[in-house]
């Protein structure tokens, strides 16, 4: 691979399914099966799983890819590492073309997939990565030293000897990573790798490849997820999927801002009477006031603010001081990566159903 | 590590991998064993009990017994069995996935994944021709090993066509197919495991069934092992005839297997159902 190439190429890639429609409640039955094979009746419709979706990831870069179920974030990674045919566009994986060169393709990848798939039950850890790092050709004294320093890399170290059937989900989890890092690929596609995990497991998860695999040792990764607030603390740029299209692409705080429609400053007052509510309104670069009662301050009302530009904050907390309220805490809305996530796809479906 | 040697150390893996999780089962393992020996004595005395039934049927084996006969059966039908069955296990989803995603190449996998059993069904051949020349008057002196080898392995290769065509049906359905059901059970009935297919004529004057059983290569296998066993060489022609038939067919069987798994694969690759179960 070209020094200047990124690891992670796509253009327009496309993956479509024939699946079969859902059977009407009339339709089940023997006889209808027969009828249905007598007359071949087709009950087939195409599912575009992934639809023209182009972007880069650069070397040592966490690329978030997010969605909804079905948005056709494993598709994909089922795609780029081969274990699917794309129906149209290219994909290049280090340099090689996923299509064209699939055996280079896989050696350039270390993958964990959302099950824990292809693990011996009764072989223990080691056993198991053994195994595995002898299908990637590593000789006998590195693998034993490669499978030693993945354990060590995934914290997985205690657990060497023990069967792979007895571990928690979580070590599970981290044996999938340790399996993915045996060939030292430069790239890892990890699909759901943190579901099923506790809050402190996901975390040090994150923190073990944000820090080791991206930070140390410069992979490049590329992280699906549903989890909004994972993929805000973790990745370095995100793309959204959504019915297999990109909505949108960039920094985390990008579309984060891309999805605010008004800045928002949120009051904490002890007293919201329309004497408060008319001294903030008449506040320059006010252009709306609610209130409701504060759900963390019991008691107390929280005055949602719509401002035009965020300067205006300085002006509302004098307004309510000099209405003889008391202010207990003034902050701008920050839109989060699950709103904006949700307001993209919702904004789609307005669209659609505006054209029809 | 050299692209010739790599294919090897692969198999070498998946054979370290069975041979670890089958010996984790300790108690199965040894009773595998004893029921191994107790399933030839039993075929021994089969033979013993119908042995003045089988006599005129088995004169062209040479001087091996009516239990010889029955022993020889039933081993050689378990070798073919595990032959027909070992590549169903490829098909398994999660197993064949991530396979897929290691540098291992498809046919380095399947020989693989049946290396153990074919290890497990040496150690039953020699329990079974063990307990023969100790228990039943099996003669090794008359045997002729290098046709029995060959024989087998032209017999092997049918049935992994047959085993091939197996799995790629199940990548498809997601089911057992019924192939290889009912090539069991027929094989059972007429290919001569346990009488040799001249005596089907019995029960079926119109000769059908006989000629039906020459549409099956276990037939064949059967019937040229007994004759190796009788003594009987590679250039004798009756052995020659059955041999290049066999071939002709383990070879049309095992290519036209391979081909349609591939295009199995490669319609589950295109639909997405790879990974279903």
């Amino acid at each position: 691979m070209a020094e200047t190439q990124n690891p992670i190429q796509l253009s327009r890639l496309t993956k479509t399914f024939t699946v079969k429609k859902p059977l009407q409640e009339k339709e089940l039955g023997l006889v209808n099966l027969v009828k249905r094979t007598v007359l071949r009746k087709r009950t087939k419709e195409k599912l575009t799983a992934v639809n023209e979706v182009s972007f880069e990831v650069e070397k040592g870069e966490i690329f978030g890819l997010l969605g909804p179920n079905g948005a056709g974030k494993t598709t994909l990674v089922k795609t780029l590492c081969t274990l699917l045919w794309p129906n149209s566009g290219t994909a290049l994986i280090n340099g090689y073309d996923i299509r064209k060169h699939p055996r280079g393709t896989r050696k350039s990848l270390g993958t964990v997939l959302d099950i824990h798939m292809g693990w011996y039950g009764r072989l223990s850890c080691r056993q198991n990565l053994l195994f595995y790092g002898q299908l990637f050709g590593l000789r006998s004294g590195d693998l034993n030293s490669k499978a030693k320093e993945v354990m060590e890399v995934v914290g997985l170290s205690e657990k060497a000897d023990e069967w792979q059937q007895k571990l928690s989900t979580g070590m599970k989890r981290k044996l999938d990573l340790a399996r993915a890092l045996l060939s030292d690929p430069p790239i890892l596609l990890l699909d759901e790798p943190t579901l099923g995990l506790d809050v402190k497991s996901a975390r040090d998860f994150r923190g073990m490849v944000r820090d080791r695999l991206c930070g140390e040792m410069r992979k490049t990764v590329l992280w699906t997820t549903h989890n909004m607030e994972e993929a805000n603390k973790i990745c370095d740029r995100v793309a959204i999927l959504h019915k297999g299209k990109l909505l949108a692409l960039g920094k985390p705080e990008t579309i984060r801002e891309m999805a605010k429609t008004a800045n928002v400053a949120v009051a904490e007052v002890n007293r919201a009477d329309k004497s408060v509510i008319q001294a903030v309104e008449k506040t320059p670069g006010v252009r709306a006031v609610s209130s409701a009662e504060s759900k963390s301050w019991p008691g107390f009302h929280t005055l949602r603010i719509e401002v035009g530009e965020r300067d205006a904050v300085s002006g509302i907390s004098a307004a309510i001081l000099s209405s003889g309220a008391s202010l207990y805490s003034l902050t701008m809305e920050e839109v989060s990566l699950e709103d904006a996530l949700i307001w993209m796809t919702e904004e789609k479906q307005e669209k659609k159903e505006d054209r029809k | 590590m050299k692209s010739t040697v790599l294919p090897f150390y692969q198999m070498y893996a998946f054979f370290r991998r069975d041979a670890v999780n089958t010996s984790s089962y300790k108690l199965n393992f040894i009773f595998s064993l004893v029921g191994m020996f107790t399933w030839a004595i039993t075929m021994g005395v089969l033979g013993k009990l119908t042995g003045p039934a089988l006599q005129p049927y088995i004169t062209q084996y040479g001087a091996q017994n009516a239990a010889t006969f029955m022993l020889l059966g039933m081993m050689i039908s378990q070798f073919l069995q595990v032959s027909q069955q070992a590549p169903l296990w490829i098909a398994n989803p999660g197993q064949l996935e991530r396979i897929i995603l290691t540098p291992c190449p498809i046919p380095v996998f399947v020989l693989g994944t049946m290396g153990w059993e074919y290890f497990w069904h040496l150690l039953s051949l020699v329990i079974f021709i063990g307990t023969g020349v100790f228990f039943f008057g099996m003669r090794l002196v008359t045997v002729d090993w290098a046709t029995f080898a060959v024989v087998l392995i032209m017999g092997i290769l049918a049935m992994w066509g047959f085993g091939i065509i197996s799995a790629a049906i199940q990548l498809v359905t997601k089911r057992w197919d019924p192939l290889t059901w009912i090539l069991t059970s027929f094989s059972f009935m007429i290919s001569g495991i346990f009488y040799p297919p001249t005596a089907l004529n019995q029960v079926d004057a119109s000769g059908t069934l006989f000629s039906l059983a020459w549409f099956l290569p276990q037939t064949y296998v059967y019937h040229m092992v007994r004759l190796a066993f009788g003594g009987s060489h590679l250039a004798d022609p009756t052995i020659l005839t059955p041999l290049l038939k066999l071939s002709c067919i383990s070879i049309g069987l095992f290519a036209v297997g391979w081909f349609v798994f591939k295009l199995c694969l490669r319609r589950c690759q295109l639909e997405g159902s790879l990974g279903w179960v």
